[in-house]
């Protein structure tokens, strides 16, 4: 609901004095109306854990990391360095379409994911349009406790580079991390010499986030059993005994794995066997077009400007 | 004579700031035995695995490996945790790997293994498990049988000789329990020594030959599980049943020796056709 409104009002900004005011409010109208269109489907088996689902059901998570987080690195940076929203654009459909076309996560998915930061991307939208200034000018000039808000016709430019360029971005992330499973990714991380404790860490905490996770669930289910959540002031204190017993339990959890690491001969390191995936010619090829699309574009528009 | 594989003499371990949970503790373990440790909760049997792998140090006697004293470090001790492999009760406490490739093969990393050497033990042990088709995903999406089998093969892969199981059956249903006898089995025939944990009496019965009891932190008795399961105040002090299979067995084959009664229910209608 905010996100739509937030959308239709960005929209609006960025078209207005551009386009005929009738188009400039019937495209902040498709805007809302597309914003709210995945909203009104199935939100509601969402939950925090979907990415690391995807990413295992991914037919892509077999091409080597370091290749998928290059590309999509390239791909950050070239449109970022290209300040074009054309360019922008190619990346995001680009992006998206690897993603729910040969990484086959649905659709649907990635559209309930990929809005979640566009929330955040629209908010910084916002505040990157509008200005506050004592006199009237820019393309539009709304009378507002005696000063004016207005657009300036220089930051509609920006903020669609600015705005297109995040979610291109963003686009990008959800193509790595909705295709590469986190210990891949982790793996990946160490080669490239991250140091040593981060990387122990990063394998510990996404392992027991699901341990502690399944233990929360257990007491919330308990608790619910016995009317734990009864009235909004029971609720409270459920909630405050349940986080007590939770931080209580996960001592005892972890000197139990203590144990248990210290009886598979753990003597201070984290030491396991990586899969390594084999480097494909093809998968080799698509990511060079992957990249390729968006540099050429950059590049014609640049001669097309010059 | 060859020393057993594993033996603990006289062995007694305080928890901190707390009663005695083991004292005096003798106990061997030798190759292809098959050991129910039997005993209540909180009985001590816990805390006697723990000790028998090296986890504890013996607040007093010693352990021995292959009749050699085990010194509480370095080598010794990484050569007791690799004979003598502990699965423990819950899976969620021994799963570390953020796949179930790198949770096997954490053991036969740590032992030093060449890379070679760790990807094959990996593999032999998935297989011997039946869990190769999860070698790449994170354990937090296998069932509650599936990660039992992880945890045991965690262990296999680490080339034990003994295998210590802490109530294995405590969290599976009757399905897998079926399929862990099973395991069991073939290990067994593979000339492991096992030793298993447990209150289920009439699971002791079908699998065990040797039993061993232990109440209020001593061991009891130690013997024949036939003898075990005749010593109506033995089970009685220790908080034990018999299995029904085995009280049915003493009214209806008085004449047998008690080694002979049927072990499961199959073996006990073919006794009953005439």
């Amino acid at each position: 609901m905010l996100r739509a409104l937030l959308g239709a009002v960005i929209v609006w900004g960025l078209a207005v004095g551009r386009l005929s005011p009738a188009l400039a409010l019937i495209a902040a109208a498709a805007a809302a109306g597309l914003l709210w269109l995945p909203l009104r489907h199935g939100h509601s088996h969402d939950d925090w854990t979907a990415i690391d689902y995807y990413a295992l059901q991914s037919r892509l998570h077999s091409v080597p990391t370091g290749l998928k987080a290059l590309t999509a690195l390239a791909l950050i940076v070239l449109t970022l360095a290209a300040r074009s929203p054309l360019v922008s654009l190619l990346v995001w459909v680009l992006t998206a379409a690897v993603t729910v076309l040969a990484g086959r996560t649905p659709a649907r998915t990635w559209a309930r994911l990929f809005l979640t930061p566009l929330t955040f991307v629209l908010l910084s939208g916002l505040a990157l349009l509008f200005d506050v200034a004592a006199v009237p000018g820019g393309v539009v000039s709304l009378p507002c406790f005696g000063v004016y808000l207005t657009i300036p016709a220089q930051a509609q430019t920006s903020t669609l580079v600015i705005l297109t360029g995040a979610a291109a971005s963003v686009s990008c992330l959800y193509a790595l991390c909705l295709s590469t499973p986190m210990p891949q990714l982790i793996a990946a991380l160490g080669r490239v010499h991250v140091p040593e404790l981060l990387i122990e860490l990063m394998y510990l905490i996404y392992r027991y986030i699901f341990v502690l996770s399944g233990t929360l669930s257990q007491m919330k289910i308990a608790a619910a059993a016995r009317l734990g959540y009864g009235t909004f002031r029971r609720s409270f204190t459920t909630t405050a005994s349940i986080m007590t017993s939770l931080l209580v339990s996960s001592f005892q959890r972890a000197s139990a794995s203590f144990d248990a690491m210290q009886s598979r001969c753990y003597e201070g390191k984290l030491r396991f066997l990586e899969q390594k995936s084999p480097l494909r010619a093809g998968h080799l090829g698509s990511a060079a077009v992957l990249v390729a699309l968006p540099l050429a574009a950059a590049l014609l528009e640049r001669m097309g400007r010059g | 004579m060859n020393p057993p594989i594993l033996q603990l003499q006289n062995v007694s371990y305080t928890y901190q700031g707390d009663t005695p949970a083991l004292y005096h503790a003798d106990f061997s373990v030798d190759s292809g035995e098959r050991v129910a440790l039997l005993g209540s909760n909180g009985a001590g049997k816990s805390t006697l695995l723990l000790l028998c792998n090296g986890v504890l140090a013996p607040e007093s006697g010693q352990v021995l490996l292959n009749g050699q004293p085990v010194v509480h470090k370095g080598q010794s001790l990484r050569q007791l945790r690799q004979t003598v492999g502990l699965v423990f009760q819950n899976p969620e406490e021994q799963l570390l790997g953020a796949s179930v490739r790198s949770e096997i093969s954490f053991g036969p990393m740590n032992l030093g293994l060449p890379q070679d050497r760790v990807v094959r033990a990996v593999e032999d042990a998935a297989a011997a498990m039946n869990v190769t088709r999860y070698l790449d995903q994170p354990p937090q999406y296998l069932s509650g049988g599936e990660k039992k089998r992880v945890t045991i093969a965690d262990i296999l892969a680490m080339e034990s000789q003994v295998i210590l199981f802490d109530e294995p059956t405590a969290s599976l249903d009757p399905g897998h329990t079926d399929l862990l006898e099973v395991t069991l089995a073939q290990l067994h025939e593979q000339g492991l020594a096992l030793v298993v944990s447990t209150h289920d009496v009439s699971f002791a019965w079908r699998w065990a030959t040797r039993a061993v009891v232990v109440t209020g932190g001593r061991i009891l008795r130690d013997g024949p599980i036939e003898e075990i399961f005749s010593d109506d105040a033995l089970l009685s002090q220790a908080g034990l049943h018999k299995p029904e299979l085995f009280a049915v067995s003493q009214l209806l084959f008085p004449q047998l020796p008690p080694a002979q009664y049927p072990r499961t229910l199959e073996d006990f209608t073919r006794r009953l056709q005439p």
